[in-house]
């Protein structure tokens, strides 16, 4: 199993080298690793330190200080079968797209441990295991689009790419691909493209089935709709939070899923797979880790705008730099177009099932109303 | 200036809630006979029997002080780890707010800078150097930056601060995205970043211009000369050198490496070393224990060094931050000698670097046990802690990790702290005593 810690390291290059691969979602800090890292880290940080199998491997790319210790910490104890460490650019220009599709190139190599250079149809396969990823990330998107329309909940929206998550990680293991074709073993350094299109077919089926169980939520202006940004979204406890405080989720600008999700790579232009993958990753929705002038405020504003978000919520996992400094960024940036009010919660694992949270968001809520019914006395 | 960002920057120090006292101080620092007479007061000092190095830094902050804040030369405010020798490579003059947060503690001013910061919805979770910054620039304790330049490694916060600085004076900011992993590929990558910044400094800050490279380049490479004297000499036992007062010049080696008063304040303070250790007037003068110092320490309070200096006889032998790291510059190829300089930084790059650092600096000292400052918010230094312990033990060396913060006396327990320096060295004494008998 191969567990990546970062949206911007593709699924496509341990799937194409013939392993199970899944986004690292855990649910909170292990007591017993409490001492690895200091108690002032982020919790993501913290979560993803573990004891991993023998035949586990880690990838962990250039998220953060605290993501870099977790890589040093997890070579340092041998915590896992194998770390890899992925540089990703903070910058998504022409030379940084090409300096990543170098660095995935090392990175498919290391998994393939081997010195030598690439098997002559990995390439082949890669540009596959792209389409197949394409294909899930187009059906993810059209489920996302339908919170804006509210006729999905967020919190069904996101436990189903958390389903899709696992399934492509582990589809025996899955109870909803139970169905599925006999266990067929999937030894490292075999691309299996049958196995592959198996999963892409079951997950679209899992879109298709929200998809055509989609339905008006509430009646329309009964409820406020809010977006929900930050670095990470921790578990769906928020989202559970948000939507049971009576406001509608119409979209999650958040590493899983949306970050994840939320765009293509572009097979066709480029006869360097590595290079398309670099040039779509680098170039997605931005992360509050990139430097990209007003792109993020830009984009966050464009959400906004398009899905009529009145208020946003930010979640700042405790002790993320990143997102500490991103929300101020955020904060002032939606200030000047729309005067967006946007709430801070900060928080560990099961941030939502707190009394505290409720609250906070209530009285945003509470705050979100008196702003509508100012705005309506206005109008009249 | 547009009135839309008078407007701003009127209400930003509104909210952040300015005194009369940092009223005056702004005013007084962009004053042209303010820097005259601190020029005399200089003087005064040296002519009262100042130490010559302690002159020289203290001419060296005045220099480039009165250089930025009277906009005499333009000022770009850089991140920790940049090499400075770029700036003054280009004519101008580097500011580093986080390292002018230490200033700004040691003189009683951080708590407003703070403030204002945390008014401005800055967690105080974050490192209190860069919060500290964002105050002082945020009040415009600090010169206007012409410019602003960050390096992506070590330090998240760093390069986060000062982008937002970059926003709030609305200048132009740069990014060298410093590559993980060492090789030909990564360096020449950096070199061209590099290289891009010059040209882009050049056009879009009227007053630069690569003239000064050569000069800078042969100040940095004379300092560095100085500098490896030094560190030779503070490998006497007794130090003939103080920790302390080693990490108050931290700043200076972060700040001014290109600066010819830095190639002077080496000098000065390599004749110091030399003096001391052939009088033997040192200054623990029992010297019964050697420590090493990792990061930075609290600038707001002596009272911890004076502890372990004067009352444990305990020298603080050597910091890491003052570990010599890149080799000489060559100004034949200015920017592949810069991204030489920023790669080499033991810091960056899997934690095995700097652990082979720390290592080399037990041995070449003769440490007989390592502190951690342990700086409240950074994740760079703090998240090794536990691997830090353990490779020291292996080596059968006692580490102590001390938290607390460099610039926010708020997040320090000054008594906590003393009871445990003193509790490790009353470990090391009768470690001590065990090898004796």
């Amino acid at each position: 199993m191969v567990y990546l810690s970062c949206s911007y390291i593709p699924h496509e290059i341990p799937l194409t080298a013939g392993m199970h691969v899944k986004r690292g979602i855990f649910e909170g800090p292990l007591p017993a690793m409490e001492g690895y890292l200091p108690r002032d880290f982020c919790p993501y940080a913290r979560a993803f330190l573990r004891q991993y199998g023998d035949d586990h491997v880690v990838v962990i790319a250039e998220s953060c200080d605290a993501m870099r210790r977790v890589y040093d910490a997890l070579r340092y104890w041998s915590l896992a079968g194998a770390v890899h460490f992925v540089d990703v650019p903070r910058t998504h220009d022409a030379e940084a797209v090409s300096f990543y599709a170098e660095e995935l190139r090392n990175f498919a190599s290391n998994l393939m441990d081997s010195n030598a250079p690439l098997p002559a149809d990995f390439c082949e396969n890669l540009k596959s295991a792209i389409g197949c990823m394409n294909r899930i990330r187009i059906g993810l998107a059209k489920v996302f689009d339908l919170l804006s329309e509210r006729q999905v909940s967020a919190v069904t929206a996101t436990r189903l790419a958390m389903s899709i998550n696992q399934l492509v990680a582990d589809f025996s293991t899955s109870q909803d691909c139970a169905d599925l074709e006999p266990r067929q073993p999937r030894s490292k350094h075999v691309f299996a493209p049958s196995i592959i299109e198996t999963i892409v077919r079951k997950a679209e089926e899992l879109i298709d089935k929200t998809l055509s169980e989609a339905h008006p939520l509430h009646p329309i202006g009964n409820r406020i709709p809010v977006g929900v940004t930050g670095t990470c979204l921790l578990d769906l406890s928020l989202l559970h939070c948000i939507e049971s405080a009576g406001l509608d989720v119409v979209f999650i600008d958040s590493c899983l899923p949306s970050r994840t999700y939320a765009f293509t790579v572009d097979n066709e232009s480029t006869s360097d797979p590595f290079y398309a993958l670099a040039k779509a990753y680098l170039r997605k929705p931005p992360c509050p880790r990139m430097f990209r002038d007003d792109e993020r405020i830009h984009y966050l504003h464009g959400l906004t705008s398009d899905c009529d978000a009145r208020g946003l919520i930010y979640f700042a996992p405790k002790f993320c730099d990143q997102a500490y400094y991103d929300f101020l960024e955020v904060k002032h940036g939606l200030k000047s177009p729309g005067r967006l009010p946007v709430l801070l919660l900060e928080g560990q694992y099961g941030v939502g099932r707190t009394g505290q949270a409720l609250t906070r968001i209530a009285a945003f809520r509470e705050m979100l109303e008196s702003r509508q019914i100012v705005r309506a006395g206005t109008s009249k | 200036m547009t009135q839309g960002r008078n407007n701003t920057i009127r209400l930003h120090r509104e909210i952040a809630g300015e005194t009369r006292r940092i009223k005056v101080i702004r005013a007084l620092s962009r004053k042209n006979w303010v820097h005259s007479i601190a020029s005399l007061v200089i003087d005064y000092m040296q002519r009262r029997g100042g130490k010559p190095y302690q002159i020289d830094a203290i001419k060296c902050f005045a220099h480039d002080f009165r250089s930025s804040y009277l906009e005499e030369k333009p000022c770009i405010f850089t991140s920790a780890f940049v090499p400075n020798e770029l700036i003054y490579g280009l004519g101008g003059v580097p500011f580093l707010p986080e390292a002018a947060s230490g200033f700004a503690a040691s003189f009683g001013l951080a708590g407003e800078s703070l403030a204002a910061c945390e008014s401005l919805w800055y967690s105080p979770d974050l490192c209190s150097f860069h919060r500290a910054g964002v105050g002082a620039s945020v009040l415009e304790l600090t010169p206007t930056p012409a410019a602003v330049v960050v390096s992506s490694h070590l330090c998240d916060g760093g390069k986060r601060s000062l982008f937002q600085i970059s926003q709030y004076h609305n200048c132009p900011f740069y990014i060298l995205d410093v590559p993980y992993v060492h090789s030909a590929q990564t360096l020449d990558r950096l070199a061209r970043q590099i290289e891009k910044v010059a040209a882009s400094l050049e056009r879009e800050v009227p007053g630069l211009s690569g003239d000064h490279m050569a000069e800078a380049f042969a100040n940095s490479n004379a300092a560095r000369d100085y500098y490896l004297n030094l560190c030779n000499l503070r490998t006497n036992i007794p130090s003939p050198w103080r920790g302390s007062e080693a990490l108050n010049y931290v700043v200076l080696f972060l700040w001014s490496w290109g600066s010819p008063w830095l190639t002077k304040f080496y000098r000065d303070l390599v004749d110091h070393a030399e003096n001391i250790i052939d009088t033997g007037h040192y200054p623990v003068e029992n010297e019964q224990l050697r420590l090493g110092w990792l990061n930075l320490r609290p600038y707001y309070s002596p009272r911890l060094f004076s502890y372990l200096e004067e009352k444990c006889q305990v020298s603080i032998a050597f910091e890491e931050f003052s570990h010599m790291y890149w080799d000489r510059l060559d100004a034949s190829v200015p920017y592949m000698s810069l991204a030489k300089k920023i790669m080499a930084n033991p810091g960056w790059g899997p934690l095995e670097r700097r652990l082979e650092v720390i290592g080399r600096i037990v041995q070449d000292f003769s440490i007989d046990g390592v502190v951690q400052f342990a700086q409240w918010g950074c994740r760079q230094y703090n998240g090794a802690a536990s691997i830090l312990s353990d490779y020291l033990k292996k080596k059968g060396v006692p580490f102590l990790n001390l938290d607390g913060d460099g610039v926010d006396e708020r997040n320090s327990g000054e008594a906590q702290s003393l009871t445990r320096l003193g509790a490790f060295v009353e470990l090391l004494e009768s470690r001590k005593l065990r090898k004796v008998r």
